[in-house]
């Protein structure tokens, strides 16, 4: 009786112990730590050097009230310093900070657009070796520079961080090519043939108040930013690479206006050499059409309006389409990866053809097959303008 | 003659061998650096490669139902040639060990605890497992089934949670690569995971079932270990594609991808959970077996008082065996593949056929 | 140096204290020969002297005098 009280009590003691010196050593207290939710990457006039940004998120007290609207400076605090390296920069900003920096939950990295032309391939290596960076941390450009970015903060979300990655999140609901993390960047960076792609981010005034904006996306090569795509241009790269899951094909013709909602949308690419050697890429687009709104049409009946508005949505999408792949041939970037399409398709051939790839991508041509189906009006069928049917 | 009376079941063998293949599965940087997107198919080989292995250990395990490796060594090539032999053997299982704690010790070192000392890490978790090596074989392989079925459960769970990420092309091009790649690659997988399993010929004469059931169990088990290797490898390919060749620890990579709407992420800490529990298996096992070698080979009674100073040796010759990590992997995969494949192979292939030669074992009524 | 002979010594009476009562001399003999190599390799380490890598000469063995190895 005497032992098993004994081995009971050297369990009951050991038990806790267990819990509470398991790696006592390495423990990092919620109160000791200091979490970066931001990074920026900055050009300075020093040829070598950057100017490396930190945004920390402040674990205060109290919560502030988040309606208080234009009083959301106080949940962040920005560091600045000047480094050749990432974590020669991190180094010295951990001399102005009372706690460890904590890096593993950053959520976005942003090069400065200057940063961004001068390259920014010598900096990825860093978020790639530490074992706190994570592959998926947002990657952004920012139109101006990143300072500028991470000090503004935006309406709903008191730190820019978090702000921006929602805002990517929301928009991933119908486009995903806005959403480029640490492990795309580098899957795009390895493929040889590949122009990298990023998006930009821009503040813009709005009443005294600044807010953030996704517009465009940035292409790079190898030596840094070589140019930028508009909205149309961005839209048909989306088209491109079959990253749209739902979206609105705006109609804007004589006899009047109309959007459509395009989903459940099927997409097929096939890389294709003919006899003469030519590169020849068929993208094959299927879509389902949901009219959304329809404004002016007059006098016509459901079925010509109907059939006008897909033979324009074929028209639109195939615009934008080409537009870009317009854009891809002048900047001689192949952001689209049709590079690696021919690669993984044609590999023997692919040996030869990489070489020139060059002159070879403004040789490529792009033929594309669009179908459009109308599946659904909407609450009603025929808009108020239209004529009848008997 | 038997030092240790524990005894295992057929079952219990079976997924004492499934888990330690496991184990190796979550070091795939060996080969996945070099093979890239064709892991698959390389994986697949190495363990097409490594069945003449597979039937030589099954063989011996007939011939010689309870005498486990050493003994055999003693009986095929006599006495002095026999401890020779056991030697080079009891080199090859010590280094074994040590490599294997050497890989968790930095895993835990470099990803969680940067500011621990390794030896306190390694000290702490050799005396857990000298705990199980003394208390014998029976403690020590106990676990093995709900480890490997943990292990799997992991494996599928996890892979079911990236599906949203994993593209098919990124498998493509396939067999494009070099010749001499593949021919590497099937090399090292067929002596670093797979090979290893030849430990088990220590083990052997405490399983409790019949020799002609042994083969069976013995495949299963392999069979299961190569199985969940490949699904590891299929499912780090699909999801990290052309980055696959730039990482250290790939599976740990893909698990830090997964997170469903930022309530379900940092997953990666399952992968670190799995990787203690399989490698502790592992390293019990060598332990075990290093520790049994030197017992058979000095025809002790009793090997209980040995185990803490083995431990200690196994720490110690781990800080020496590779000044590097870069090394490490250097080594591992372009030497070591034939040092292995001596010591896997060619030496217990040269023990069969002196054993055929002598007519060994006397044979007894009813025995082959 | 001072947690390597604590260590030693309660390792020693753990297991020695067995071994000299029950009278098992081989056991023994091998015992206190594993355990002086585990103790100058535990000072080598406490002295922070390294010991020279036998894998690393093993692998040069095996490339330059057999001449395997990838490239």
């Amino acid at each position: 009786m005497v032992i098993k009280k004994l081995i009971l009590f050297k369990i009951i003691v050991i038990i806790p112990i267990t819990f509470i010196l398991t790696g006592c050593w390495d423990n990092k207290e919620l109160d000791t730590i200091s979490i970066v939710t931001g990074v920026g990457i900055d050009a300075t006039e020093d040829e070598d050097k950057i100017e490396f940004i930190l945004q920390i998120e402040r674990v205060s007290q109290h919560n502030t009230s988040p309606l208080e609207g234009a009083n959301t400076n106080d949940s962040s605090i920005i560091l600045e310093t000047e480094a050749k390296g990432i974590l020669s920069a991190i180094e010295k900003l951990q001399k102005q900070v009372t706690r460890d920096l904590f890096m593993h939950h950053n959520q976005a990295v942003i090069f400065g657009k200057e940063q961004a032309e001068k390259g920014i391939k010598p900096y990825i290596d860093a978020f790639l070796r530490q074992q706190d960076m994570r592959m998926e941390t947002l990657v952004f450009v920012a139109e101006g520079k990143a300072k500028d970015i991470l000090h503004n903060s935006m309406e709903q979300d008191s730190a820019f961080s978090s702000g921006i990655t929602r805002m990517v999140d929301a928009t991933n609901r119908y486009s995903e090519s806005y959403s480029v993390r640490v492990l795309d960047l580098v899957s795009m960076i390895i493929e040889e043939t590949t122009a990298p792609t990023i998006p930009i981010v821009r503040l813009e005034e709005h009443e005294k108040e600044l807010r953030l904006l996704l517009s465009g996306l940035a292409i790079f090569n190898d030596g840094g930013l070589i140019g930028q795509l508009n909205e149309i241009e961005t839209r048909g790269y989306t088209w491109i690479m079959d990253k749209f899951k739902t979206t609105f094909i705006e109609i804007d013709i004589e006899e009047g206006f109309s959007n459509l909602n395009i989903s459940n949308i099927k997409y097929n690419l096939e890389p294709e050499i003919n006899n003469e050697n030519k590169l020849i890429i068929s993208l094959e687009i299927i879509g389902d059409i949901v009219i959304s709104e329809i404004q002016g049409f007059d006098n016509m009946t459901v079925k010509a309006v109907t059939d006008t508005l897909l033979e324009e949505g074929k028209k639109v999408i195939n615009r934008e389409i080409q537009t870009c792949f317009n854009k891809s041939k002048e900047l001689n970037a192949d952001f689209l990866r049709f590079g690696e399409e021919f690669h993984k398709k044609f590999p023997k051939q692919w040996e030869e053809i990489k070489n020139n790839w060059n002159d070879m991508y403004q040789e490529v041509e792009l033929s594309t097959k669009i179908e459009l189906n109308l599946i659904d009006t909407g609450k009603i069928v025929n808009s108020l303008n239209m004529k009848e049917e008997n | 003659m038997k030092i240790d009376k524990g005894k295992i079941s057929g079952i219990q063998f079976m997924f004492t061998v499934a888990c330690f293949l496991q184990s190796s599965s979550l070091l795939t940087s060996f080969f996945t650096s070099i093979t890239k997107q064709d892991s698959w198919i390389v994986t697949i080989l190495g363990f097409i490669v490594s069945i003449p292995s597979l039937l030589i250990y099954t063989y011996i395990m007939k011939i010689f139902p309870d005498k486990n490796l050493v003994e055999v060594n003693d009986i095929v090539f006599g006495p002095i040639i026999g401890k020779l032999f056991s030697i080079v053997y009891l080199w090859f299982f010590m280094t074994l060990s040590s490599l294997n704690i050497k890989d968790l010790g930095d895993f835990v070192h470099k990803t969680t605890m940067q500011k621990t000392p390794a030896i306190i890490i390694l000290g702490i978790f050799m005396l857990l497992c000298a705990w199980a090596v003394r208390n014998g074989i029976e403690v020590v392989t106990r676990y093995s089934m709900f480890f490997t079925l943990i292990a799997i459960f992991i494996v599928i769970s996890t892979s079911f949670l990236t599906m949203n990420q994993m593209k098919i092309d990124n498998f493509l091009p396939m067999l494009n690569q070099p010749r001499m790649i593949y021919i590497q690659g099937a090399h090292i997988i067929s002596t670093i995971p797979f090979g290893e399993v030849m430990v088990f010929l220590m083990i052997h004469p405490n399983l409790e079932i019949e020799p002609k059931q042994r083969r069976k169990y013995y495949t299963y088990g392999f069979i299961i270990g190569g199985l969940t290797l490949l699904t590891i490898v299929i499912r780090d390919t699909a999801v990290l594609g052309n980055t696959i060749k730039i990482f250290a620890l790939p599976p740990f990579e893909t698990l830090r991808l997964i997170s469903i709407y930022s309530g379900l992420s940092r997953i990666e800490v399952l992968f670190a959970v799995s990787l203690i529990m399989l490698m502790f298996f592992k390293i019990c096992i060598l332990y075990y077996v290093t520790v049994m070698s030197i017992a058979y080979i000095f025809n002790l009674k009793s090997f209980k008082s040995l185990v803490i100073s083995v431990g200690i040796i196994i720490i110690m010759y781990s800080f020496s065996i590779y000044p590097s990590i870069i090394v490490h992997m250097n080594s591992a995969s372009k030497t070591a593949p034939f040092q292995w494949f001596m010591f896997e192979t060619i030496l217990p292939f040269i023990t069969i056929i002196v054993a055929k030669i002598r007519k060994l074992p006397k044979l007894k009524k009813g025995m082959i | 140096m001072v947690y390597v002979l604590i260590v030693f010594t309660i390792v020693g009476l753990m297991d020695l204290g067995d071994l000299i009562k029950a009278n098992k001399n081989k056991e023994l003999k091998v015992t206190i020969f594993l355990m002086i190599v585990a103790f100058i390799l535990s000072t080598l380490y406490v002295l922070d002297y390294r010991l020279p890598s036998i894998m690393l000469a093993l692998d040069k063995f095996v490339r330059d005098v057999l001449g395997l190895g990838y490239e």
